[in-house]
């Protein structure tokens, strides 16, 4: 074959510098097809959709009418439950997003230590409580309302409390309890990428590390460690996120919607409140999309912050 | 070009995110449900209150066991002694009787006895003596007249109960309530051997019962036919056998009086004194007929041993044909719930199919209550020994057995045939009938011989006995030391229990004895230490403790109250017997039972079989839609009906539909069994139901505004809004419909059928868009045994209850009370206030003329609306709530105050609470009835309900209003101008009386009596098995029942109203003021909702005022 000249990037347009890349890797391509149509078809074009309908009033049962920004002056000026669930939401996943992630982390790294057989099944027992589903909701039989609920026999029982306290329906526990829930069923799959990831970690790095001067297990874990399972801790911090931003389900089951006094109304729950109770399916989804971007803004920063990591 | 990869991948990343958390957010949707409500006037005066007095004569702590002992040394009595029915003591007697010569074929004269009150009679006795009273009533339905001929009491279907009294006292506990059971059999229709009908020269299905002696030779014709090609079951068009319908029987039937909860195996003895006694049958459900009472001696049964050597003549059949009946056709059985049932778990149950329903076996959790029986005919060969063979399973209780009594030809042939058992297996097992230490071989004659199995405790019964026993005796003293201790005891408090209650101290040491006694005896019965055992023996352990060193009772209560829960389940498990059968055979004593189950390989193959054809069968159509209708007239009438219940409830909808609306009008109907949530978008995507079942009591009104739903009288002429089915006569003239327009009713008198309180929250300005299905509303459900021993009367007012919570407080004891504005509309409505806004019509429509507004254009902005009188009104209602008012404030303090002053509980497990006792008042939803018939057995007869305690009006008159809520039906947006008139048959259809009952019983008949119907038809609500007692008291709550109104915003009330609740309770806020901060807040959401749908609004007229006043 005659050799031909290589086409560079910059002889052509990079419209046809895609479209020659495409037929060489046609293969790569067909082979994400299948998923690109599902996502394309079950994610990409409902989020586009639901920032269309947030321009418009839409109750479910009607045909929409297009109000352009309507929706949102209202949201930001004139929703003070809005701005709460906004509070809400940040504090919730400012606290339990880097706790979760940390603890995650921690965790993996502790259980790393340990030898293989005995990894596994601690591994299991941390990683329980986020795969039996609902098991979440044993902390309902924990601090139980009724008297005999165990939290409040005993409190009962040393005379610390005159009657019962209604755990989940009280605006003084209600937010520090479903933190703590949030913490306890964290450990989930971000969790397992990490014990993933401090398994592939290269050992001749370690050696290499400490011919070059590593001092302790510190300086191991921040040069090498995690510098090399970054695509892992990538995920972790998405899974975090979305983990944190979208607590709501876990919190009506314990709490009841809405919250008393909304106290742990989050956005989740404001777009499902105007989404399925008030059939307003426009404002609902102009609260879906400031929490898009808002999470989206999240992932920048959580990106820029691992580009930190072993520098 | 970097960067734009990142954002873009940034934007992917998000994205994905955003799915995962769509997809997590999994929301309970009963949280939306908005409150439910209704409106009409009435106090009812009706109270039916059971007074102190009379229940303490009912009540008595006397165990038959310890009755027995009582009278050991009196004989039984030999002289028969049949009493003159129809000399009964009228004085004594308050039920209506019918006295009627020669009823139902009798020979001389047989008393009908309605079902409202007692009636007595004089027993004249020589000497005193212990009796067995033996009895002989008609099993049909009966009914009773009063002396002007009006039907007093009409017999409903159920199992007949009666209280027996002697001297006006009931002898023994088991006493209060001695059932009787009726007979039915199945009613087959003639089929071919397609199992296609054959049908009659009319074009009509015939059908035949299982007690006629055309079943028997049809049945015994079959015997050999175990492939399943000769079949007596009807099949639908796949296929698919479809059950018989169950018929009462009419005819007379005879037995002893049994004690009904089974811990006693034979008749009951009476203590009768020598002398005048009197004899007293008190209903508690069912008028009866009764041809004759005798009191009599029972015949001793003889002994095994003993049978054997009566029949020691008699030799063993050693033939070698075994003659097998299936258990699928039984002649007759004692309750309509025993039905036939598909079993796939097996492939040689007989018959099978890999694909197909075979109703191949009978039993199971419908024929596990102590009572319940089947009976089957066999065919015997010749006469001699032989053994009975059942194929059973008991596949539910592990490590435990089930007890069945065997009569043959109506009587028991030995003793130990009352102790059969049938042990625990994952498998099919055939065994010759044994009581677990050996088998037996029954004697049995040439021809044909009745076979009938009874569920029966057996060896366990006595020990249910003592345990049930034991448990209520416990249970007293838990109560009698929680009325020192409190619900917390203080366990480093010396209370001196064995100087205030030395009897409770001595008690609980006894019980521990009985309970360590029962213990042994259960581990020679079943064999060896279980987990039975285990909870007898810790409870033992603890009471001996607590009865030898009293200072440790006050810590070991809590303990002691979990363990009493853990003994009252086992015990109400325990008593269930359920058995599956799929054929009995009778065979040689000397041959080898048949195979219980398949080889592997065969086994393998079957199941192989049934995969693949997994992939043909359809097993999710219900049903068809009716045959021969093909013409494209037809087609444009035929409705989709969808309901989002259990797979149960549409089949037995789709049952009705096909055997009783197909049948009545001839239009064809799709029942669509879908997952909640798919209406709205489903109608959305124009691919919505015609008429949606099971919705909630705000959907229609929230589905009507967004024009989703039709309004079913609307008079404005406009179908986007609905159709007039006030006036039947536009569809007069249709070719299919006007074939039965007579038999369809109008809206009107459909509205009849409900309390009328149900329109309210179904109406919104003069519309109506739904008809009810359900309702459910608050009583009071109260302890008649505690409060007797308070010495407490059932309040009628609140003042009364007011008064007794002092005592029931001063005990301990709980009372559970709706919290919140749950609690306080109740007393709002009892003082007729309302949560809305409503009337001063004029002056709305005063400011409106005065703003310039005329009648034509507030009708063409729609502001305004006609009315049933046809007069115009403002859509004014609803634009304010009304917990503002003077009473509204008041009542929510006062319920406040229940809360805080009075240390209600605010959340607490009813059953659990109310079996124990340390809950003996409660006001709940009437359904809880359901779970406490069910789940709490021990104290059955101990308590009721009635209606709840009323607010004195200044006429001196008591309104005892309750809030009721509903489900509802509603016919969707999807209907066009041809089919709506189908789907209003439809509905008019299934909430009628006859469907209504059809359906309750049904429900009962497939899912046990847990799941009595709370239909919304009062006529059909009657029909149901309820005591006379029970429905007085329902109905009387029924006639001052009120709903709350559904208008838009509605979902914004409960929400804040529950926060000012919280706010009071955690954290001591004045309830007035709470509940005032959130009025604003409501108001605003309500007007808000309101300008959304452009109705007027509280700041329009504010602003009108505005004006008016500016003008001046």
């Amino acid at each position: 074959m005659p050799k031909e000249k290589a086409i560079i990037r910059s002889d052509i347009s990079k419209a046809r510098w895609t479209i020659i890349e495409m037929k060489k890797n046609w293969v790569g391509y067909v082979m994400i097809l299948p998923f690109f149509l599902l996502f394309f078809i079950f994610t990409v074009v409902p989020v586009l959709l639901s920032v269309i309908l947030s321009f418009t009033t839409f109750n479910l049962l009607e045909f929409p009418t297009l109000i352009y920004f309507d929706n949102y002056i209202r949201l930001l000026l004139d929703d003070d439950i809005f701005l709460l669930a906004i509070k809400n939401t940040l504090v919730f996943a400012s606290i339990t997003g880097p706790g979760s992630y940390l603890l995650s982390l921690f965790f993996a790294w502790f259980i790393n230590e340990l030898r293989p057989k005995i990894r596994a099944i601690v591994t299991v027992m941390f990683y329980a409580p986020s795969i039996s589903g609902s098991v979440y909701l044993i902390w309902n039989i924990f601090f139980s309302s009724d008297q005999y609920g165990f939290a409040n026999a005993w409190l009962l029982k040393l005379n610390l409390i005159p009657k019962p306290i209604l755990w989940f329906q009280d605006e003084k526990y209600i937010f520090g309890l479903i933190v703590a829930v949030a913490l306890w069923t964290s450990l989930g799959a971000s969790f397992l990428t990490f014990i993933a990831g401090f398994q592939v970690v290269n050992q001749e790095l370690y050696e290499a590390g400490a011919v070059d001067g590593v001092k302790n297990r510190w300086q191991e874990l921040w040069f090498i460690t995690l510098p090399t399972m970054r695509p892992q801790m990538m995920l972790g911090a998405i899974l975090a996120i979305t983990g944190s931003f979208g607590f709501g389900g876990h919190i009506t089951a314990l709490v009841g919607f809405p919250s008393p006094n909304y106290v742990a109304h989050t956005i989740m729950h404001h777009l499902d409140d105007y989404g399925g109770a008030r059939f307003e399916m426009g404002y609902a989804s102009a609260i879906a999309t400031i929490l898009f971007f808002m999470m989206i803004g999240a992932n920048l920063l959580v990106t820029k912050m691992l580009r930190k990591v072993g520098s | 070009m970097t960067k734009v990869k990142k954002i873009s991948t940034r934007l992917l990343v998000g994205m994905l995110a955003f799915t995962l958390l769509a997809t997590g957010a999994l929301y309970d949707a009963g949280g939306y449900a908005a409150s439910a409500l209704v409106e009409s006037v009435g106090g009812s005066d009706s109270l039916v209150r059971t007074s102190l007095a009379e229940i303490k004569n009912i009540l008595t702590s006397v165990v038959y066991s310890d009755y027995l002992k009582l009278h050991a040394d009196v004989k039984d009595g030999e002289t028969e002694i049949q009493l003159a029915l129809a000399d009964y003591i009228s004085d004594e007697t308050t039920a209506t009787v019918n006295a009627i010569n020669g009823y139902g074929g009798a020979d001389g004269i047989v008393l009908l006895i309605g079902d409202d009150g007692k009636i007595s009679w004089n027993v004249d006795i020589e000497e005193d003596a212990l009796y067995s009273i033996f009895i002989e009533y008609y099993s049909g339905n009966i009914e009773v007249a009063d002396d002007e001929g009006n039907i007093v009491s009409e017999g409903k279907s159920t199992s007949i109960e009666r209280m027996v009294l002697i001297d006006n006292k009931v002898p023994f506990k088991e006493a209060r309530s001695i059932v009787l059971t009726k007979e039915w059999a199945d009613e087959y229709t003639h089929v071919d051997k397609n199992g296609k009908p054959i049908l009659d020269e009319n074009g009509k299905k015939t059908f035949y019962k299982s007690n006629t002696q055309e079943f028997i030779d049809l049945i015994l014709k079959y015997e050999n036919n175990i492939d399943g090609s000769e079949r007596l079951f009807l099949k639908d068009s796949n296929g698919n056998e479809i059950r018989p319908d169950k018929a009462l029987l009419s005819t007379w039937t005879d037995s002893f009086l049994y004690d009904s909860t089974g811990y006693y195996n034979n008749p009951l003895k009476f203590y009768f004194k020598k002398g005048a006694n009197l004899l007293t049958l008190q209903t508690i459900k069912e008028p009866m007929a009764v041809k004759k009472i005798v009191l009599m001696k029972s015949e001793a049964i003889p002994t095994y041993d003993e049978y054997l050597e009566q029949n020691a003549n008699a030799s063993d059949y050693d033939g070698d044909k075994v003659v097998m009946i299936q258990a699928e056709y039984p002649t007759i059985v004692s309750e309509r719930t025993i039905y036939q049932l598909n079993d796939r778990s097996s492939t040689i149950t007989i018959p099978q199919d890999a694909a197909l329903i075979r109703l191949n076996q009978i039993g199971g959790d419908k024929w596990q209550y102590v009572g319940q029986w089947i009976e089957w005919v066999i065919d015997v060969p010749e006469d001699g020994f032989y053994n009975i063979i059942p194929r059973s399973k008991q596949n539910i209780y592990d490590g435990s057995y089930v007890s069945r009594r065997i009569y043959i030809d109506g009587s028991v042939p030995f003793e130990e045939a009352s102790y059969l058992r049938f042990s625990f297996s994952d498998n099919w097992q055939t065994k010759p009938l044994g009581d677990g230490s050996r088998e037996f071989k029954f004697y049995l004659e040439k021809g044909k011989r009745t076979i009938r199995l009874e569920v029966v405790l057996g060896d366990m019964a006595e020990i249910l006995s003592i345990v049930e026993n034991s448990l209520t005796q416990i249970n007293a003293h838990y109560r009698k030391i929680l009325m020192i201790t409190g619900p917390k005891p203080d366990e480093y408090r010396d209370y001196r229990f064995e100087r205030l209650i030395p009897d409770v101290v001595k008690g609980l040491k006894a019980q521990a004895e009985i309970l360590n006694e029962v213990s042994d005896k259960l581990r020679q019965i079943t064999g060896d230490k279980g987990e039975h055992t285990a909870t007898l023996n810790k409870i033992a352990v603890y009471l001996e403790r607590m009865g030898t060193y009293p200072v440790t009772i006050a810590g070991s209560m809590s303990t002691l109250k979990d363990y009493l829960g853990a003994l009252g389940t086992w015990l109400t498990s325990t008593q269930n017997q359920p058995l599956y059968l799929d054929y009995i055979c009778i065979q040689s004593v000397n041959a080898d039972p048949p195979v219980a189950e398949p080889g592997f390989f065969k086994s393998l193959w079957g199941e192989i079989q049934k995969f693949f054809m997994s992939f043909f069968a359809d097993y999710n159509s219900i049903g068809t839609l009716a045959e021969g209708i093909t013409s494209a007239d037809v087609e444009a009438v035929a409705i989709e009906v969808w309901t989002a219940t259990s797979r149960e409830q549409a089949q037995i909808i789709r049952a009705l539909v096909d055997d009783n609306f197909s049948a009545k009008y001839n239009i064809p109907v799709t029942v669509k069994l879908v997952v909640g949530g798919t209406l709205l978008p489903a109608t959305l995507a124009g691919t919505g139901p015609d008429v949606s079942m099971g919705n909630g009591p705000g959907d229609p009104v929230n589905y009507a505004i967004r024009s989703a739903v039709k309004s079913l009288n609307t008079t404005t002429g406009n179908t986007n809004i609905g159709y007039n089915f006030n006036d039947l006569s536009q569809w007069a003239d249709h070719p299919i419909y006007s074939s039965f327009i007579d038999d369809v009713d109008s809206f009107d008198v459909a509205k009849q059928r409900f309390a009328p309180a149900t329109m309210t929250p179904i109406t919104l300005y003069g519309e109506t868009y739904a008809l009810p299905e359900n309702m459910s509303f608050s009583m009071m459900f109260y302890r008649k045994d505690i409060f007797v021993e308070l010495g407490i009367d059932v309040p009628n007012t609140w003042d009364d209850f007011y008064d007794i919570i002092y005592t029931l407080q001063a005990n301990m004891l709980d009372i559970g009370f709706p919290a919140g504005t749950a609690g306080s509309m109740i007393l709002m409505y009892q003082q007729n206030d309302t949560l809305f806004g409503m009337g001063d019509y004029d002056r709305y429509m005063d400011l409106y003329y005065k703003n310039g507004y005329t009648d034509e254009s507030l009708k063409d902005l729609g502001y305004t609306y006609t009315d049933i009188e046809g007069n115009l009104k403002p859509k004014t209602d609803g634009m304010k709530i009304n917990l503002d008012s003077d009473i509204s404030l008041a009542s929510f303090k006062e319920v406040c105050q229940l809360f805080t002053m009075y240390d209600f509980p605010v959340v607490y497990s009813f059953p659990n609470r109310f079996r124990q006792g340390t809950m003996p008042l409660a006001i709940m939803d009437y359904t809880s009835y359901n779970q406490l018939i069910v789940f709490a057995p021990e104290i059955k007869g101990l308590w009721e309900f009635t209606p709840l305690p009323g607010t004195l009006s200044p006429d001196g008159s008591i309104n005892n209003t309750t809030l009721g809520s509903i489900s509802t039906m509603i016919m969707m947006r999807s209907v066009t101008d041809e089919n709506a008139f189908s789907a209003w048959t439809y509905m008019q259809w299934w909430t009628s009386a006859q469907v209504q009952s059809a359906y309750g019983n049904e429900m009962v008949a497939l899912l046990g009596p847990s799941a009595k119907q709370n239909t919304a038809n009062l006529e059909a609500l009657e029909n149901m098995a309820w005591s006379k007692d029970e429905y007085d008291n329902l109905r009387a709550q029924f006639n001052a029942v009120q709903c709350v109104p559904e208008f838009p915003g509605s979902y914004i009330i409960g929400r804040y109203a529950n926060f000012a609740f919280l706010g009071v309770y955690n954290d001591g806020d004045e309830p007035v003021e709470k509940l005032l901060s959130y009025i604003i807040d409501i108001n605003n959401e309500l007007t808000r909702k309101r300008r959304e749908f452009g109705l007027p609004t509280a700041e329009d007229f504010a602003a009108f005022e505005k004006n008016l006043s500016d003008k001046q």
